[in-house]
């Protein structure tokens, strides 16, 4: 018998048990989807430095004999060393490479090439199949070469140098743990030992890559900080996993995506179930009238809800595995980060668990059995003992039309139902606006500042010419080359300054402690135009500003007075502010422009950058750097936004929007489903409500209307909160990230009509689509169902 | 007095597991303007279905609707719904209020939706409120509808139907849900209302509801067999009123009641 009141009950109520399977399914593709990505993501780069057989300590220099000889020496005789290797790439100018069609590639960095070892360091292409065997005239480049260009495996290449041209084939893109992160400024090419031995020919700038293993790397890193190496780069695998952390902003992203999905499978699910256990009050009421134990009327449900739950469960295991492979793409563009072996095992682990979760919410919800007696049945629901007052909104008094009387009346006589949707909606908007604001931060002009720089109207990159002009003539010649440039400028009709950040490593020392500094002073600026979180901007010759992460190096602060060996010679300075920068994750330290510092000690420069006099309008602005562009051709001119996203990796920002793009589309289809899914449950509660309406006279339209929007309000209700808490949960999320790259303050760059007008519009349109799909359903409601009112 | 409705031919079927059903067979009635007829039958023999259908509630498989002069299902879907709105008044078995509405709020809820009198919001309730002091309810304008007896809520629903002064009230077992009391209570309004003008068809299956009405229509099997009218019930004594409904038990007996 049992089996048989199941039966008419999966038959007659197609509707709702429709609406539950869909819910499970979901509940449960995004439960095991996102389960798997959390284990692939949270080691995600430990297991990729693993997977290559990254070292634990690296140095990069630019070859010079005796420096070698140091280096070499020093890592013979350290006791922290264990064992260490040493590699020879060579340094190809950006200007010697062109594309098939002639023209040049447009590199950042000047790319490293390097033949492929087999014994060291493990490389991978874009398919993550280790790369274990290069042709003779092929070569392997970078993602971010890749994309910046727009090349594909097949195109040539080619290496020019005085007329003379050898052709590359590209056979792919190649994963690189130690410089394929995007805020590592330098990329690494890879070719054959025929082809490198090619390439000598186009340049005469070796370098030495050491890869070192050390028990202890921080100890090691200190000892080098004793020495006076010169080097390009040093570091850890702890700093390289923090390059990568753009990665895991996105991935982060991602885990907070699944997290919120998960959250909104189990309180749909939970109100789906309540609901629809509610909805029986009748069918128990009968059963407990004629005498059927409470136990097996329990049974009866248990037995229907493990049957959707197992077909729902088992749908969405099998979604959930494209599904979490779909989200995990976007974060694994530039390293290997694999789906676990057992994927599917945890997928169907996680199925199994909302089957169980579906069971067990059915058990505990199904304890309100006792509160439906047969008194329900007999009385259609009602027992005659609630005498709460509901209705909040006077229809007597409202001023407004009937349609938004009933909307709002509905809303707040009976908020509980719209809880839900109100929770989901919020959540979804939080999901949008923040990645939006972080992209629209990470791409604003004023990121500049957050960089220890000033806040131009252009930045002129040439980071090549500059090097060389600061190497080979110095201070003068740089500051003569801005005057050249300013003059030029002015010729054409354009009164403005250039100034450009000039960058040094330098030992800094307080009471005992020594830390290798990342320093910077301004050419053609001065230290008091920069932002200062406290203290004043260092005015003399023997003041600096500092950031609190390289004051905690060595326990300074501001008053007191350290000592930076700058070449042999020692000189103390007085620490006179903090600032705050995201350069080398926080590091830094400010000279004053009156600081006479040799340039001979130069690690390189940022871009020139331009300040107008004139203050132009924003036309004239456009007008103008069209014309610097054709006055300084060997230039890039940026924004100073552009220049920022290109130094922290333009894949960073183009990942961001496209997961800010993959994360609207999802919350668009959520909000859909939840909207079709949660008004179909209010029509099938409200059929005789919607019967009897239809019945005294309200047409079709005005009924879609009152139901519609009831749904606009909870939207706009989520769009104030999520507008209001999207400040909060984005400082305790994606500022987090920032504050690992150093920043201390973070103001996010909000544009308004974006964030509260465009995607806010955009999640409307997807809800009221989805609203108006479920809503058709009035249509077919007949004045009849009026027999249907409870 | 003219026709308030005329049905010609009216036929109604349900396909149900592939089978026809034919509910109403060419029904044809009229209902002149001022009239209080009642529908009786037995279980399954059509009279909802009818009412219904005459109503616009239902749709029709043939024949005519005529409500004052207009063939109502060749109207566009709006323009029935308006219809029903302003010149049809609704009382079910039932009494189908909103729940989060009190009771006078859920009687002017028809009124804030008509175009017909254009009232101001102020007029609305003052007609509601008057309604529901001709119908003895006045008290009970501001409770939850979870708050009163079935008998008020009725009466409420009474008030709801007339709210935009319609020209005809369908009444589908009015009294069905109520005792004895309420269910005079009840038909004593609704023959007020009656004896004002206002034209009702309404369908019950107590002969003490039919006597009050000035025709009765039995229907058997989707046709109506007989109608048997009876004169105004004004002011009859309890005894001439006890002969009326046992003369119309008699007939109704004959049909095969």
């Amino acid at each position: 018998m049992y089996f048989n009141i199941l039966k008419k009950d999966l038959k007659r109520k197609k509707s709702m048990n429709f609406i539950l399977l869909i819910f499970i399914a979901m509940a449960a593709m995004f439960v095991s989807s996102s389960a798997s990505n959390m284990i692939s993501i949270l080691n995600a780069t430990e297991n990729y430095f693993d997977l290559a057989n990254l070292a634990d300590y690296y140095i990069v220099t630019a070859y010079d004999e005796a420096n070698e000889e140091n280096i070499q020496n020093f890592l013979n005789e350290n006791e922290q060393v264990e064992q260490w290797n040493v590699q020879e790439v060579l340094s190809i100018p950006t200007g010697s490479w062109e594309k098939a069609d002639g023209t040049e590639l447009t590199i950042q960095n000047t790319p490293m090439a390097m033949a492929l070892d087999l014994d060291g360091q493990k490389f991978f292409d874009s398919q993550n199949q280790e790369i274990t065997h290069i042709g003779k005239n092929e070569i392997y480049l970078p993602l971010k070469m890749m994309e910046g260009n727009e090349l594909k495996a097949g195109d040539s290449l080619y290496l020019s140098k005085a007329g003379e041209k050898t052709e590359f084939v590209i056979a792919g893109t190649c994963k690189d743990a130690f410089l394929g992160a995007d805020m590592m400024g330098a990329v690494r090419v890879l070719v054959s030992e025929e082809g490198y031995e090619t390439l000598k020919e186009y340049s005469e700038l070796p370098g030495m890559i050491y890869s070192v293993n050390s028990e202890e790397p921080e100890k090691l890193e200190e000892a080098i900080n004793q020495e006076s190496f010169i080097m390009i780069f040093s570091g850890s695998r702890a700093l390289i996993k923090m390059c990568y952390i753009m990665n895991m902003v996105i991935a982060g992203l991602l885990l907070v995506v699944s997290i919120c999905l998960i959250v909104i499978s189990m309180v749909i699910l939970r109100f789906t179930i309540v609901f629809t256990l509610n909805e029986e009050f009748r069918e128990i009421g009968v059963m407990k009238a004629i005498g059927i134990p409470e136990a097996h009327i329990r049974r009866i449900y248990i037995v229907k809800y493990l049957a959707i739950g197992a077909v729902g469960a088992g749908l969405g295991f099998l979604a959930g595995i494209p599904f979490g492979n779909m989200l995990l793409a976007q974060v694994s563009r530039n390293m290997v980060m694999e789906s676990s072996g057992n994927t599917w095992i945890l997928s169907l682990v996680c199925a199994l668990l909302i089957l169980l979760v579906v069971v067990l919410f059915c058990y505990r919800c199904t304890g309100r059995l006792k509160r439906f007696s047969p008194i329900d049945a007999i009385r259609e629901g009602s027992n005659g003992e609630r005498f709460t007052k509901k209705g909040l909104l006077k229809l007597e008094k409202y001023h407004g039309s009937l349609v938004s009387f009933l909307a709002f009346n509905d809303i707040l006589s009976g908020f509980r139902s719209f809880v839900i949707l109100l929770l989901i909606f919020t959540i979804g908007m939080l999901l949008v606006i923040i990645p939006v604001n972080t992209v629209n931060t990470l791409t604003s002009d004023e990121l500049i500042t957050w960089f220890g720089m000033k806040e131009s109207d252009l930045c002129l990159r040439n980071e090549e010419t500059d090097n060389r002009i600061i190497r080979e003539q110095g201070k003068k010649g740089i500051s003569d080359s801005f005057a050249e440039m300013e003059e030029k400028l002015q010729e054409h009709g354009i009164p403005a300054k250039i100034s450009q950040e000039v960058m040094f490593k330098f030992r800094v020392s307080y009471e005992g402690k020594s830390h290798m500094a990342f320093c910077l002073q301004g050419n053609g600026t001065n230290a008091d135009g920069y932002v200062y979180e406290e203290g004043s901007a260092p005015e003399y010759e023997n003041e600096i500003a500092i950031t609190k992460m390289t004051a905690g190096y060595v326990d300074a602060k501001i008053g007191d007075t350290v000592t930076i060996t700058i070449g042999e010679e020692e000189r103390e300075f007085l620490i006179t502010a903090y600032y705050q920068s995201m350069n080398n994750m926080g590091e830094g330290i400010r000279f004053s422009e009156k600081a006479d510092i040799g340039y001979q000690y130069a690690t390189g420069t940022f871009a020139r950058q331009l300040f107008y006099e004139d203050n132009p309008n924003k036309k004239e602005r456009e007008a103008r750097k069209e014309e610097i562009v054709e006055l300084f051709p060997d230039y890039d001119a940026l924004s100073s936004g552009e220049y920022i996203v290109e130094m922290m990796g333009e894949g960073v920002a183009g990942s961001l929007s496209s997961i800010k793009q993959l994360i609207v589309i999802i919350i668009m289809i959520i909000n859909m489903l939840v909207t079709i899914l949660v008004t179909k449950t209010f029509l099938n509660r409200e059929r005789g409500e919607i019967g009897m309406l239809k019945a005294i006279g309200f047409d079709n339209g005005v009924l879609i209307h009152w139901q519609m929007l009831r749904i606009a309000i909870i939207l706009i209700l989520s769009v104030i909160i999520g507008a209001l808490l999207s400040e909060p949960v984005a400082q305790i999320s994606s500022g987090k990230v920032f504050e690992m790259m150093g920043a201390t303050h973070i103001e996010f760059v909000v544009k308004p009509l974006e964030v509260y007008v465009i995607y806010p519009l955009l999640l409307l349109a997807a809800t009221l689509a989805g609203a108006f799909i479920s809503m058709q359903q009035i249509r077919g409601i007949s004045a009849q169902e009026t027999n249907n009112i409870e | 007095m003219g026709n308030v409705l005329e049905v010609k031919d009216l036929c109604k079927t349900y396909i149900i597991n592939k089978r026809q059903n034919n509910v109403l067979k060419n029904v044809n009635f009229c209902i002149t303007e001022g009239e209080m007829v009642a529908v009786m039958g037995p279980s399954g023999s059509g009279k909802s279905t009818l009412l219904y259908a005459v109503s616009g509630m239902d749709g029709i498989t043939a024949g005519n609707v005529m409500f004052e002069g207009k063939e109502i299902h060749s109207l566009p879907q709006k323009k029935l719904a308006q219809l029903r709105l302003e010149e049809m008044g609704f009382v079910f078995q039932k009494m189908y209020m909103l729940k989060n509405l009190t009771v006078l709020d859920n009687i002017i809820l028809p009124a804030r939706q008509s175009q017909k009198n254009q009232r101001s919001r102020r007029e609305q309730v003052l007609r509601g409120q008057e309604l529901m002091r001709k119908l003895g309810i006045v008290d009970i304008a501001e409770n939850d509808i979870n708050e009163v007896s079935g008998g008020q809520l009725q009466r409420a629903c009474i008030c709801r139907s007339m709210i935009n002064k319609p020209k005809m009230i369908f009444a589908d077992e009015p009294t069905g849900a109520l005792n004895r009391t309420a269910s005079n209570e009840v038909m004593e309004e609704l023959k007020k209302i009656n004896e004002e003008g206002t034209t009702i068809m309404l369908v019950t299956h107590d002969v003490k509801v039919a006597a009050k009405c000035t025709r009765v229509m039995y229907i058997v099997d989707g046709n109506i067999k007989g109608e048997y009218h009876l004169d105004r019930y004004d002011a009859l004594d309890e005894k001439a009123a006890k002969e009326r409904e046992r003369t119309l038990n008699n007939w109704l007996l004959e049909m095969g009641w």
